[in-house]
């Protein structure tokens, strides 16, 4: 339940963007410690997203700091910070469509190893990677339809195959937009399941950002809440969700 | 969904037709000089040094589906390279110092030029890839008393290998030689790690970023690695023509490339080389039939190419109609381009 799981990894000061008139985050702060998972929940353009895609690099904030493990990464690209272990899977569908289920994830443990230059070396001769990627697929339930282009797999999939991408990186927090967004409700469960089940046997930080407050109050002890770029709350979740506050934002808006 | 490039290289039938069929052609590439005039000799050495520049055509637009007009840049340097050591302020005619000489100033330029053209895609890339290559052919044109402008530089000695003076037919072997090699080699760079990341550049830009693919990095060098084949072959088109123009620079050359390359067929790796021999057989049979009416010609196949057959090219209906005719053959070679 509390803050301080171990050591500080990922320490956000004071982070701002504003889009002309919209605040999108108005100096954010937060810890999050090793193996410490957070869920973070808000109305849609509450500035969850663009506090997500400034952490691993897509936005430049206006101002405000970002450390991993003690280390400035402010104004790292995000292929970088990707190598430094922060990752963020995506809400909208971000894979390789037209590879296979194995190709993407190869890939991405291709990326992890630095193997980018490798020029004159066949990529089925690189067994480590391959065998890794094979280890990969079945973590995540994805070795039945390893050779299927990706293109030709549902949704539900897709996100799986992104989760499993970034999973591929080594990460020591990951970034996860709406996991189950467009996803059925059973598959959501299965989604999920497999997600966290990685999340703790890695002993990863995580943010997650999620819609379906059940899901939420499974998934973590602690929960922030986001509204018109400022986080309005912070705590266990049926606390969090009991607040006055917090239900005028979520519940009043039609949450 | 078996589409997997490992599982069919180790599938021994197939790969017995293509290693045949590959070295059939070759030894006949190897035996024309013996049978043919000399007039037809040089032609067959030009598609050979056709075949770099539009391999490298081939690859940028493959992997990051790009077209990739500017590489008459790089067949200008190589070939200016020449003319100035080897024609003009004469220092030597050693193809081991003009080769390595002439792939370090590709890679160079290729690189920065690489800077600037690749932080675009698509439609900005094309244009700006002519934009550029406009400059150096400006350039070489007007600075006449260092390029000749217009009138170019003639009188280029023939090439040595090791001090060793090259007959026309040494000469010939050579250019077999480093077309045959660049070829092996593109084929190992498409099926290497650096090919399938640039193929998750092009898939997803923001994905790859975000599991750590240094983006830019690496689309500069597939620039690179293009212009390194049209700088080798630039050098050896001097020797062969034993002149060197401002055309070489001119944009509508690094066109024809990519016109060869819609011929040849963009979805096989066959395609570039099939181009090079169709778009200069062809050249040559209308320039020598009907003199006025090149480009109406060229203009009108790539487009009925494009029309009917698209990315299939002369090779796909090639293939297509030896399917039908021996039934079982497959000589389509999967590249990581192919995504059907």
């Amino acid at each position: 339940m509390g803050n301080n799981q171990g050591p500080v990894l990922l320490a956000v000061e004071s982070l701002r963007k504003f889009f002309g008139e919209v605040r999108a985050a108005n100096d954010l702060s937060l810890e999050i410690a090793q193996g410490q998972v957070l869920s973070l929940v808000g109305a849609n353009g509450a500035g969850k997203s663009t506090f997500l895609n400034m952490l691993i690099g897509l936005v430049r904030p206006d101002r405000g700091e970002i450390r991993l493990e003690g280390k400035r990464i402010t104004g790292l690209p995000p292929e970088q910070r990707a190598k430094m272990g922060i990752v963020k899977t995506f809400q909208l569908e971000h894979v390789f469509d037209d590879m296979t289920v194995f190709d993407n994830v190869r890939t991405a443990c291709l990326s992890a190893a630095g193997k980018h230059y490798v020029m004159f070396k066949d990529v089925s001769a690189e067994r480590e990677i391959n065998e890794r990627t094979q280890h990969i697929l079945e973590l995540f339930d994805l070795a039945t339809v390893s050779q299927t282009l990706v293109r030709n797999l549902g949704h539900g999939y897709k996100k799986v195959i992104d989760i499993a991408m970034s999973f591929a990186m080594k990460p020591k927090i990951l970034l996860v937009d709406e996991p189950t967004s467009g996803v059925g409700e059973e598959e959501k469960y299965r989604i999920m399941e497999l997600m966290m089940n990685q999340i703790r046997a890695s002993n990863l930080a995580a943010i997650i950002v999620e819609h379906d407050l059940n899901l939420v109050k499974d998934l973590s002890n602690e929960t922030i809440v986001m509204h018109e770029g400022e986080f309005i709350a912070r705590g266990a979740p049926e606390e969090v969700f009991s607040q006055d506050k917090v239900v005028e934002v979520l519940v009043g808006r039609g949450f | 969904m078996g589409a997997n490039t490992r599982t069919d290289r180790t599938l021994p039938s197939q790969f017995d037709d293509r290693l045949m069929a590959a070295i059939g052609l070759t030894l006949l590439a190897a035996l024309i000089p013996f049978f043919v005039s000399e007039y037809v000799r040089t032609l067959i050495q030009r598609c050979l040094l056709w075949i770099p520049p539009i391999f490298g055509v081939y690859f940028i637009y493959s992997l990051l589906r790009q077209v990739h007009f500017a590489q008459s840049i790089f067949i200008g340097l190589g070939s200016y390279i020449v003319a100035f050591l080897a024609g003009k302020y004469f220092l030597t005619s050693e193809l081991l110092i003009l080769l390595p000489l002439s792939l370090l100033a590709s890679v160079v330029v290729a690189y920065v030029l690489g800077i600037f053209i690749m932080r675009r895609t698509g439609f900005y890339f094309a244009i700006m890839g002519i934009a550029v290559t406009m400059v150096f052919w400006s350039l070489v044109y007007k600075m006449r008393q260092l390029t000749g402008g217009s009138d170019g530089i003639s009188d280029i000695k023939n090439p040595t290998l090791l001090g060793v003076q090259l007959s026309e037919q040494g000469f010939y072997y050579i250019c077999l030689l480093i077309s045959l090699g660049l070829i092996l080699l593109m084929h190992r760079i498409l099926h290497s790690p650096f090919s399938m990341q640039l193929k998750a550049i092009r898939g997803d830009l923001q994905k790859a970023e975000s599991i750590g693919i240094p983006v830019h990095q690496m689309r500069r060098l597939a620039f690179v690695v293009a212009g390194a084949n049209a700088g080798l072959s630039g050098v050896l088109l001097a020797f062969l023509y034993n002149y060197v123009g401002p055309t070489s620079f001119a944009w509508e050359f690094g066109a024809q490339f990519v016109q060869a390359a819609i011929i040849g067929g963009v979805n096989y790796f066959v395609g570039p080389i099939v181009g090079a021999f169709a778009f200069v057989g062809l050249e040559f049979l209308v320039s020598t039939w009907f003199p006025n009416l090149w480009e109406i010609v060229i203009g009108v196949t790539v487009a009925l190419i494009v029309v009917t057959v698209g990315e299939e090219g002369v090779t796909g209906i090639a293939k297509n109609v030896l399917v039908r005719a021996f039934k079982g053959i497959n000589l389509k070679e999967r590249t990581y381009s192919d995504g059907k």
